[in-house]
C-alpha cells in the first residue's frame, strides 16, 4: 500500500552532467510538450547535485525528478518517457548513455531506458496533497469551475435573490453541456478517501488481525482434537504430536491474550494521563503542556535543562520500567512452560502477594501522586516569581549565519512566486549510513503511512498546500534528497512544518548532517562549514522547533532548479474546490449543495 | 478521443491483489474452471443466483439475445476507446463493422502467414540448438505480417507513429516489437477486466494513450491506405480499435495452443510424425494435413480458451434461462457473467467433452465449435483468419525438431496477470 | 552559561518608537537622506544625539499619572540605516553573523521586485539600484511632534545629505485624537502588543483588556518578533547580526535594533471618491460602502462584523476584538479578499482556532507610519512596519497575504486597495445568496521603498562616533 504512494514520486539520479548551468530553451520546450502530451505527470524538476566526494567521475550529477499519478510504475513511466516519437528524453540523457548519437535507434533508446530505470529511486517515504486526481481531471475540473463563474454572472441578474433556482439552473446548464459529460460521475475516491474514511474502517484493519491470529491458534489447537475424534484414540507419534501441538498453541494463546492486555492496559494509562487527567486537572494539563514545551524549546533555559535531565533521570527509567514489566508479563506464559519448577519455586515467592483492590489502591495513589507533583511544580512557579522568570529566562545562544539565502534559490523562488514552489535539498546521513538509513526509511514509512491513511484531505498534519513531498535515499544510502512542490514560499512552508508537523519532519531529518561541498557548477550553492541538523530531544522533540537553526539548515542544503513543469499550476485550495463543485452541480440538489455551489462562484 | 482519467482504488488494500490473484490462478489453471464448471452445469440455479450461466444452452441464449446483454461491459476495460466489441447495434456500430468486413477481406490468409512462418522457422532453425522465446520471436511476427494488409500502405506508419517519408516503407524491427508491445497491454486490460490492479490498469492507460496519440498522427495515411473519407474520428477509433484488438489476442491464443499441445505428448508426437512423413514443402500444400491442423488448433483452444470467463451488462430487468426449473432473474444494471469454458465442456452438446478429439463430429452443435470466438452476430468477424493464422503457426512448429519448454533458466512461462509475457522453448 | 539580555533592563537602549506610535505627538515628518559626504554625516549624527530627540522606550509612553510628575516628550526623533547606508558610515558585517539576505539585497533590487510582485515600480527613491529606478538612499529619518512646537533638528546640510522630504508636517488626528488615513479610515488600529512593552499611551491594561474580553492575548506578540535579541514566537532568541568592531559585553551591534520595511503610497482619493459614488447603491443597500468592504472596516474602525450600534464610539481595543473562523468564515462581512483580512488573516487560515492564531503571529507587523500631505496635494501614507525578520514577516504578508491572486481560493485577484495587479480588477464581495463583483481602479501607487535597520542607541552612538 506504501508502495504505491512511493512510486508517485520519483528521481533519476545520473552522474556525469556535462551539460552547463542552463538547460538550452529548445529542450526546455521539448520537455515541456512531451509532459504535457503523456498527460501523467504532475510536477517535474531537473536540478544537479554535486558530485559525491570521492566518486571517480566529478562531473554534476543530473537529477530529474518527477511527480506522477498514482498507480504507475516506474518501468511503465519511463518507457512512456522514452519511447515517445519526441525524443526530449534523448537529448537530455543520451549523452550520458551514448555519446554523439543525434537521433537514436530502438536498440539505443532500449539502452536508455534500461540505464534510467538503474539510476532511478522511488521515494523512500513521501506525502501527495490533492490526492486521487490525474492530470486531466484537474484540468477538466477547473475548466469547469471557471465556465460555471462565467455562467454564473451571466445567470446572477435572473436569480439573485434564490439560492435554489440559481444552483438548480447552473447544474441544468451543467448537464446539459456535452463539455462535461465526464462530470456525471462522482470525483473518484481511494479507499481511505472513501468507503475507508471513517476511523471504524481504519480500526477494522488491526481488529481483523488480532482476531484472525486467536482465530488461527484455535484451528490449530483443535486439529489433532477433530483428528483424533473422527480416527479414534492416535498411537505414540499421534500423542506426542498432540501434546507438542496443545502445548505450543495454548503458551502462544496465553502469551497473546498477555500480550494484548498488557497493551490495552498501557494504552489506557497513555489516554488517562494524556486526554481525561489533564480535561479534569489544570495543574496537570498546564505542568504536560509546560513540559513538551520545555522539551521542543529552541534556546536553551534553566527550565529546559532541567527537563531534559529529569526527562533521562525519571522518565526514561520509568518508561523502561514500563515496558520491561509488559514484557515480562506477556512472556511469562512461556516461561511457566520451559521451566515450570523454576518459575513456582524461585521466582513466585519473591514477587509480592497482592489482592486485587491492594492493586487498584495502590494505583490510584500512584496517579494521585503524579498529579500532585505536577500542582507542587506548579504552585512553586507562581510563589517563586522572581526567581522562575531567572529558571525560564533564555541563556545566551548563537546561531552562526542565520537568514542567509544563496542568490540561485532566490532567483528559482521568485520565477515560481506565481506558481507551485519547489525545491530541492540535499544532505548527507550521519554516523554509520546504514544506521542512519534505516532510521530514516523506518521513520519515513510511518509518515508516508499516516499520510496515507489518516491525512486524507491535503493537509500533512496541520501543514497545508503540499502537493508532493518526497525525500529519497540516494547514493548507496549515503546522501538524503528532499524534494517538495507546495504552495506558498519556502519560508512559510517551514513554519508549516514547524508548527504543524514537527514530529514527522524531526524524524526524517533528524539522520542527517551537512559536510562541506563544492558547488556542482559555479554560480551554484556549495557548503563551506559543516554543520549537523538542529539537536533533538528524545528523538522526536526539539529538532526542527529550532526555527532559526533548520530554517539556515534547510536553506544551506537547497538546491536551485534547472527547469520546472507544472501541469496545473493550481493550488492544493483551488484543487479541491473544483472537485467540490463537480460533485455539488452533479450531485443531489440539496442545501449543502446549493450552499457550495454559491460559495464557489463568488470566489 | 477518449482521455484516460483514472480512478483510485476503492476496494480496501489487499483485497483486490487477492481477488485479482485468484482470477488469474484461475485463468492459468482452466482445469479447476472446468470443475467448477462441471458442478454450476449441474446445478444451473445456483449458477442463476450467481448470475452465472455454465450450460452450453444457456451460453448461447444469452450470447444470441444482443439486446438484453450488452456488449458494453467490454467498454470499461477498452482504455484506448470505445470500439465495435464494447458497443451496443446502431449505426455506428454497423459502420464500424463495414469497415472492418472490408479490411479484413484484404487479408491473405493463410498465403501471407504461411509465408513468414516460413521464414521464421528457417531462421530459428538456423539458430541451432538454443532456446527461443515462442511469443517474441515467432508468433507475434506471423501474426503481424499476416496482418499487414489491415493498415495496407500505411503500415510503416503506423509503427514509426509518423507520417514523414521515412516511416513510409519497412521501419526498423525495434520499433515494431514496441509497437507490438504497446498494443500488447491495451488488450491485456480487456483479458484481465475490472478485477485489474491499479498498477495493471495504468499501464493499459499509458499504452492506450500512446496507441491514440500514434494513431492521431497518422491518421491521414491511413485514411488514404484504406480509401475512405469518414471524419478523422471514425478513421481514429477504428484504426486504434483494429490495432490493439486483432494481433495480441492471436498471439495469446497462438502461445495457448502450444502450451496446451505440448502438455499432451502423444498429440504432438502424433502430429510431428505426420508432419514429418510429409516433409518439406508437403507440410505447406497437402490440404489434407492443414485441415487436420486445423481441427487440432480448434480443439486446442476449447481446452484453453482466452476468455474462459466472459461478462455482459444487463442494461434492464431480464430473465436468464440457466436451464434450471426456474430461470435466473437479471435485474438491470448489474452483469452476468458467462463461463464459457463450462459450455465447451457440456455433455449435452458435446459428444465426449471431455476427450481430446480434434476430429470430434459437432454435429448440429457445429457452431458452438468457435463459442471461444463468441456466438451468433456478435461472434468475432475475423474468426476464420484467426484460426487460419494459427494453423499456420502451428505448421511452422511442427516442422522443427521436438520442441519443451526451456526450463532451467527460471521460469519458462513468464506470466503478466493473465496474460502470457514469455514462453521460452528449446528443441531437444 | 549566561543569561540573554532581559527587555526589562534593555529598555533605555531600544528606540522609542518600538514601543510607542507617539499617539499624543500628532504632527509627522519624514525625510530620507542620501550620505553626501561621511564624515560630516557622522558628525551630524552624533549632534542629533545630542540633542535627546532621539528618544529611547524608556522615555516614552509613561502611564499617565508619572507623565504629569515630568515634562512630556514633545518631539521624537527615530533613524534606520538601509544596507548600503551603514556600509557607507563604515559598518562592516562579519562574517559569522551577517546581516539577514533580504536586508543586504534590499527591496529595491530586482529579485525582490519579483519576490514582493511589484509589477510595475517607478519609484522616487530607494534603498537599492533596481527596476523601479529612484535615488538610493542612507538614512530615514522620522519625526513626531506635537502640534505646534517647533522642530529642534540640527540643520541638515545640502553637501553633507541630499535630502528627500516625505511632504510637510502633517497632522491627521482629528478632533478627538484619532488618526484618520486619507481616505477618511481610522488608521493605527489592529497593532501587536509587545510582551513586557506594551505602548501606555492609551487606555490602561486593565482598560485594554475588558475591551478585548478573552481575545486580548490574540494579540500579544512576544518581543523578540519586533526586537532583535529576544525571545519570538518560536521561543528563541531573534538572530542578531553583529559587525567589526563592536566589542560591547552585554550582546551583538543590532541588539535592540528592529527591521523597518517602508513603503511610500500615494493614495488617489479622487478614484476612491469616485468608486464610493459608482456604488452608493451599494452602500444605501447594506450600510457598509463598498470602499468598507474592500478595506474590511467601517470608516471609524470598527469592525465591519461589529454587532452593536456603529454609532456608538466603542475603545479600540474593543474594536479590535475579533476573529474571523466562527463568525465570519464565508466573509459574508468582511469579505475575504479585503485588505485587513489578508494583511492579519487572525485566525481564518490554519486547521483550527489556536493554531491559526499561533501562526498568525508569526506574521504580524508594528505599524509607525503616519499620512502625508504634500504642497502640490499630493497624499498618502507613509508606511513603516518594524520587524525581527523580514522575510517571515514583511516579505511573507506581502508576497503570499496581499499581492497573492490566490489568497484563499480567491482567482486572478490580488489586495484591493495596495494590490499591484492590472487594472480594472475584479474584487468580490460574498453575501447570500450569492456573492457580487465590483470593478477596481487603483487606489494607490508605490513611490518609493526600502528596507532599514533601526539600531539600539548605545548602536547608533557607535555608528556617529566610532
Amino acid at each position: 500500500m506504501l508502495e504505491i504512494v512511493r512510486q508517485q514520486m520519483i528521481c533519476i539520479v545520473a552522474p556525469g552532467w556535462g551539460g552547463g548551468a542552463e538547460i538550452p530553451k529548445q529542450l526546455h520546450d521539448a520537455l515541456d510538450a512531451l509532459l504535457e502530451d503523456v498527460a501523467v505527470v504532475h510536477f517535474a524538476s531537473i536540478g544537479l547535485l554535486p558530485a559525491l566526494a570521492g566518486a571517480p567521475n566529478q562531473q554534476p550529477v543530473l537529477v530529474l525528478e518527477l511527480a506522477v499519478e498514482e498507480g504507475l510504475r516506474p518501468y511503465d513511466l519511463l518507457y512512456r518517457l522514452v519511447y515517445h516519437p519526441d525524443g526530449a528524453m534523448w537529448t537530455l540523457f543520451g549523452a550520458m548513455v551514448a555519446p554523439h548519437v543525434a537521433v537514436p535507434t530502438a536498440k539505443d533508446k532500449e539502452q536508455l531506458l534500461n540505464q534510467l530505470m538503474s539510476w532511478h529511486s522511488i521515494a523512500a517515504g513521501g506525502f501527495v496533497g490533492a490526492r486521487d486526481r490525474s492530470v486531466r481531471q484537474i484540468k477538466m475540473e477547473s475548466d469547469l469551475l471557471d465556465q460555471t463563474r462565467i455562467e454564473a454572472r451571466k445567470l446572477k441578474p435572473k436569480y439573485s435573490n434564490d439560492r435554489t433556482a440559481f444552483a438548480l439552473a447552473l447544474a441544468r446548464w451543467a448537464y446539459a453541456n456535452p463539455r462535461f459529460e465526464w462530470a456525471v460521475k462522482p470525483a473518484p475516491r481511494s479507499y481511505w478517501r472513501g468507503k475507508g474514511a471513517s476511523i471504524g474502517a481504519k480500526l477494522a484493519y488491526p481488529v481483523a488481525a488480532i482476531v484472525l491470529w486467536f482465530v488461527v491458534l484455535g484451528i490449530v489447537w483443535a486439529l489433532p482434537r477433530a483428528y483424533n475424534w473422527f480416527f479414534g484414540e492416535p498411537g505414540h507419534v499421534g500423542r506426542a504430536i498432540e501434546d507438542a501441538v496443545t502445548k505450543t498453541s495454548e503458551c502462544l494463546l496465553t502469551m497473546s491474550w498477555h500480550g494484548l492486555l498488557a497493551f490495552a492496559l498501557i494504552a489506557f494509562l497513555v489516554w488517562l494521563f494524556l486526554v481525561p487527567l489533564p480535561a479534569q486537572f489544570v495543574s496537570w494539563r498546564r505542568w504536560l503542556n509546560s513540559v513538551q514545551q520545555e522539551l521542543d524549546r529552541p534556546t536553551q533555559t534553566l527550565s529546559s535543562l532541567a527537563t531534559y535531565a529529569g526527562g533521562w533521570l525519571i522518565g526514561v527509567p520509568l518508561l523502561l520500567a514500563v515496558a520491561a514489566c509488559a514484557l515480562a508479563y506477556t512472556v511469562a506464559p512461556l516461561a511457566y512452560a520451559v521451566a515450570p519448577d523454576y518459575m513456582i519455586n524461585v521466582v513466585e515467592p519473591k514477587l509480592p502477594k497482592l489482592t486485587g483492590l491492594q492493586i487498584v489502591g495502590i494505583a490510584v495513589v500512584a496517579i494521585a501522586a503524579v498529579l500532585c507533583i505536577g500542582a507542587l511544580f506548579y504552585r512553586l512557579n507562581r510563589r517563586f516569581k522572581k526567581l522562575s522568570e531567572q529558571f525560564f529566562h533564555p541563556l545566551e545562544d548563537d546561531v552562526p549565519r542565520a537568514q542567509q539565502i544563496h542568490p540561485s534559490i532566490e532567483r528559482c523562488e521568485a520565477d515560481l512566486v506565481d506558481g507551485t514552489q519547489h525545491m530541492f535539498s540535499l544532505t548527507e546521513l550521519r554516523g554509520p549510513p546504514w544506521w542512519s538509513a534505516w532510521c530514516i526509511r523506518a521513520a519515513l514509512r510511518i509518515v508516508t503511512f499516516a499520510g496515507r491513511v489518516f491525512f486524507t484531505q491535503g493537509w500533512l498534519g496541520n501543514a497545508p498546500g503540499i502537493h508532493f513531498g518526497h525525500w529519497h535515499i540516494i547514493d548507496n544510502g549515503r546522501r538524503f534528497l528532499f524534494c517538495s512542490n507546495y504552495d506558498g514560499n519556502f519560508g512559510g512552508y517551514l513554519d508549516d512544518f514547524i508548527n504543524g508537523a514537527a514530529v514527522g519532519t524531526t524524524l526524517a531529518w533528524r539522520w542527517t548532517e551537512l559536510r562541506p561541498r563544492a558547488p556542482a557548477l559555479p554560480e551554484q550553492p556549495g557548503i563551506a562549514k559543516p554543520r549537523s541538523f538542529p539537536p533533538t530531544r528524545f528523538v522526536v522533540f526539539r529538532g526542527v522547533k529550532c526555527e532559526l537553526r533548520f530554517k539556515s539548515y534547510a536553506r544551506d542544503s537547497m538546491l536551485p532548479h534547472l527547469y520546472h513543469f507544472d501541469a496545473c499550476n493550481r493550488t492544493v485550495d483551488q484543487i479541491n474546490l473544483a472537485t467540490g463543485l463537480r460533485d455539488a452541480l452533479f450531485g443531489e440538489r440539496n442545501e449543502k449543495n446549493d450552499d457550495l455551489i454559491m460559495r464557489v462562484i463568488e470566489t | 478521443m477518449k482521455l484516460s482519467t483514472y480512478e483510485p482504488d476503492a476496494l480496501p488494500p489487499g483485497v483486490r491483489r487477492l481477488s485479482y490473484g485468484l482470477f488469474c490462478w484461475l485463468n492459468r489453471h482452466t482445469t479447476v474452471l472446468r470443475a467448477f464448471g462441471a458442478l454450476l452445469r449441474h446445478w444451473p440455479s445456483v449458477g442463476g443466483r450467481l448470475g452465472l450461466a455454465a450450460r452450453a444452452s444457456a451460453v448461447r441464449d444469452v450470447l444470441t439475445r444482443t439486446r438484453s446483454f450488452s456488449n458494453t461491459a467490454h467498454a470499461a476495460n477498452m482504455v484506448s476507446g470505445d470500439y465495435l466489441i464494447g458497443m451496443d447495434p446502431g449505426p455506428t456500430y454497423s459502420a464500424d463493422r463495414d469497415l472492418v468486413h472490408a479490411r479484413l477481406a484484404a487479408l491473405d490468409v493463410p498465403a501471407d502467414s504461411d509465408a513468414e512462418a516460413q521464414q521464421r522457422i528457417k531462421a530459428l532453425s538456423g539458430r541451432g540448438v538454443g532456446a527461443f522465446d515462442l511469443i517474441d520471436d515467432y508468433l507475434m511476427w506471423v501474426v503481424f505480417h499476416a496482418m499487414r494488409p489491415l493498415f495496407g500502405a500505411a503500415t510503416g506508419a503506423v509503427v514509426a507513429g509518423s507520417a514523414t517519408a521515412s516511416a513510409q516503407g519497412d521501419v526498423d524491427e525495434g520499433l515494431q516489437r514496441q509497437y507490438m508491445l504497446e498494443i500488447r497491454y491495451v488488450a491485456g486490460q480487456l483479458l484481465a477486466g475490472s478485477l485489474a490492479t491499479l498498477d495493471l490498469r495504468r499501464r493499459a492507460e499509458a499504452c492506450g494513450d500512446a496507441l491514440q496519440a500514434r494513431i492521431d498522427r497518422v491518421s491521414g495515411p491511413i485514411g488514404a491506405a484504406w480509401g475512405v473519407k469518414s471524419a478523422s474520428e471514425d478513421i481514429e477509433r477504428n484504426a486504434v480499435g483494429l490495432a490493439w484488438i486483432s494481433h495480441p489476442v492471436t498471439v495469446q491464443s497462438g502461445a495457448l495452443i502450444v502450451q496446451e499441445l505440448l502438455g499432451r505428448a502423444k498429440v504432438y508426437e502424433e502430429l510431428r510424425s505426420k508432419a514429418g512423413r510429409l516433409g518439406e514443402p508437403g507440410v505447406w500444400t497437402d490440404p489434407e494435413f492443414r485441415k487436420i491442423v486445423r481441427n487440432h488448433v480448434l480443439e486446442l483452444m476449447r481446452f484453453r480458451p482466452i476468455f474462459p470467463l466472459l461478462a455482459r451488462d444487463v442494461p434492464r430487468d431480464t430473465e436468464m434461462k440457466t436451464g434450471a426449473r426456474y430461470n435466473a432473474g437479471c435485474p438491470g444494471g448489474g452483469k452476468v457473467s458467462l463461463l464459457s469454458i463450462a459450455a465447451l465442456f457440456d455433455p449435452s452438446a458435446v459428444p465426449q467433452s471431455g476427450r481430446f478429439c480434434p476430429d470430434r463430429d459437432w454435429g448440429k452443435n457445429d457452431a458452438l465449435r468457435y463459442l471461444m470466438f463468441g456466438y451468433g452476430t456478435r461472434q468475432c468477424p475475423a474468426r476464420d483468419h484467426a484460426v487460419e493464422i494459427l494453423t499456420s503457426a502451428l505448421i511452422g512448429l511442427l516442422t522443427l525438431p521436438r520442441l519443451q519448454l526451456a526450463r532451467g533458466e527460471g521460469k519458462a512461462i513468464a506470466y503478466d496477470g493473465p496474460l502470457m509475457l514469455r514462453m521460452r522453448m528449446r528443441t531437444t | 552559561m549566561r543569561h540573554a539580555p532581559s527587555l526589562s533592563e534593555q529598555s533605555h537602549d531600544i528606540q522609542g518608537m518600538l514601543k510607542s506610535g507617539f499617539g499624543s505627538l500628532t504632527t509627522s515628518r519624514f525625510r530620507l537622506l542620501t550620505i553626501l559626504d561621511e564624515r560630516l554625516a557622522k558628525a551630524w549624527l552624533a549632534q542629533l544625539l545630542d540633542t535627546g530627540l532621539v528618544a529611547s522606550a524608556e522615555q516614552v509612553g509613561k502611564p499617565k499619572q508619572e507623565k504629569q510628575q515630568k515634562e512630556p516628550l514633545d518631539a521624537v526623533v527615530a533613524i534606520g540605516f538601509t544596507y548600503s547606508g551603514l556600509t557607507k558610515l563604515g559598518c562592516r558585517e562579519t562574517s559569522e553573523h551577517p546581516f539577514p539576505t533580504p536586508f543586504r539585497s534590499g527591496m529595491g533590487s530586482e529579485l525582490r521586485a519579483k519576490l514582493l510582485r511589484d509589477e510595475y515600480r517607478q519609484w522616487t527613491w530607494t534603498d537599492r539600484e533596481g527596476p523601479g529606478g529612484g535615488e538610493v538612499v542612507h538614512i530615514l529619518l522620522a519625526e513626531w511632534k506635537a502640534r505646534g512646537v517647533a522642530s529642534r533638528l540640527p540643520a541638515i546640510d545640502p553637501h553633507v545629505f541630499s535630502v528627500i522630504e516625505v511632504g510637510e508636517d502633517s497632522d491627521f488626528f482629528d478632533g478627538d485624537g484619532k488618526l484618520r488615513e486619507p481616505f477618511g479610515f481610522r488608521d493605527g488600529l489592529a497593532q501587536p502588543v509587545i510582551r513586557g512593552l506594551r505602548d501606555q499611551d492609551g487606555e490602561s491594561l486593565k482598560q485594554a483588556r475588558e475591551g478585548a474580553r478573552d481575545l486580548y492575548d490574540d494579540r500579544v506578540v512576544e518581543p523578540g518578533e519586533f526586537i532583535l535579541g529576544y525571545r519570538n514566537e518560536y521561543d528563541e532568541l531573534t538572530f542578531c547580526p553583529n559587525v567589526e568592531g563592536w566589542t560591547s559585553a552585554s550582546g551583538r551591534f543590532t541588539l535592540n535594533g528592529s527591521y523597518l520595511a517602508v513603503r511610500q503610497f500615494e493614495q488617489d482619493v479622487a478614484a476612491f471618491e469616485a468608486f464610493e459614488a459608482a456604488n452608493a447603491d451599494f452602500a444605501a443597500a447594506n450600510g457598509v460602502s463598498a470602499g468598507e468592504k474592500l478595506m474590511g472596516r467601517r470608516k471609524n474602525g470598527l469592525p465591519l462584523s461589529w454587532k452593536g450600534d456603529p454609532a456608538v464610539p466603542v475603545s479600540d481595543s474593543a474594536a479590535d476584538a475579533f476573529r474571523y473562523r466562527v463568525e465570519d468564515a464565508d466573509g459574508f462581512m468582511c469579505p475575504k479578499g479585503a485588505h485587513v483580512r489578508r494583511s492579519n488573516p487572525r485566525d481564518s487560515l490554519g486547521i483550527d482556532v489556536q493554531s491559526s492564531i499561533k501562526s498568525s503571529k508569526l506574521h504580524r507587523l508594528l505599524r509607525r507610519g503616519r499620512p502625508y500631505r504634500e504642497k502640490s496635494g499630493r497624499q498618502g501614507i507613509f508606511f513603516i512596519a518594524c520587524n525581527a525578520d523580514l522575510e517571515r514577516q514583511f516579505e511573507f504578508i506581502h508576497q503570499r497575504w496581499l499581492q497573492n491572486r490566490r489568497f484563499g481560493a480567491l482567482e486572478s485577484q490580488d489586495d484591493p486597495i495596495v494590490g499591484s495587479q492590472q487594472c480594472p480588477k475584479a474584487f468580490t464581495i460574498p453575501d447570500q445568496p450569492s456573492g457580487g463583483e465590483v470593478s477596481l481602479q487603483h487606489f494607490t501607487q508605490t513611490l518609493g521603498g526600502g528596507y532599514f535597520f533601526l539600531p539600539g542607541i548605545t548602536a547608533l552612538n557607535f555608528i556617529a562616533r566610532a
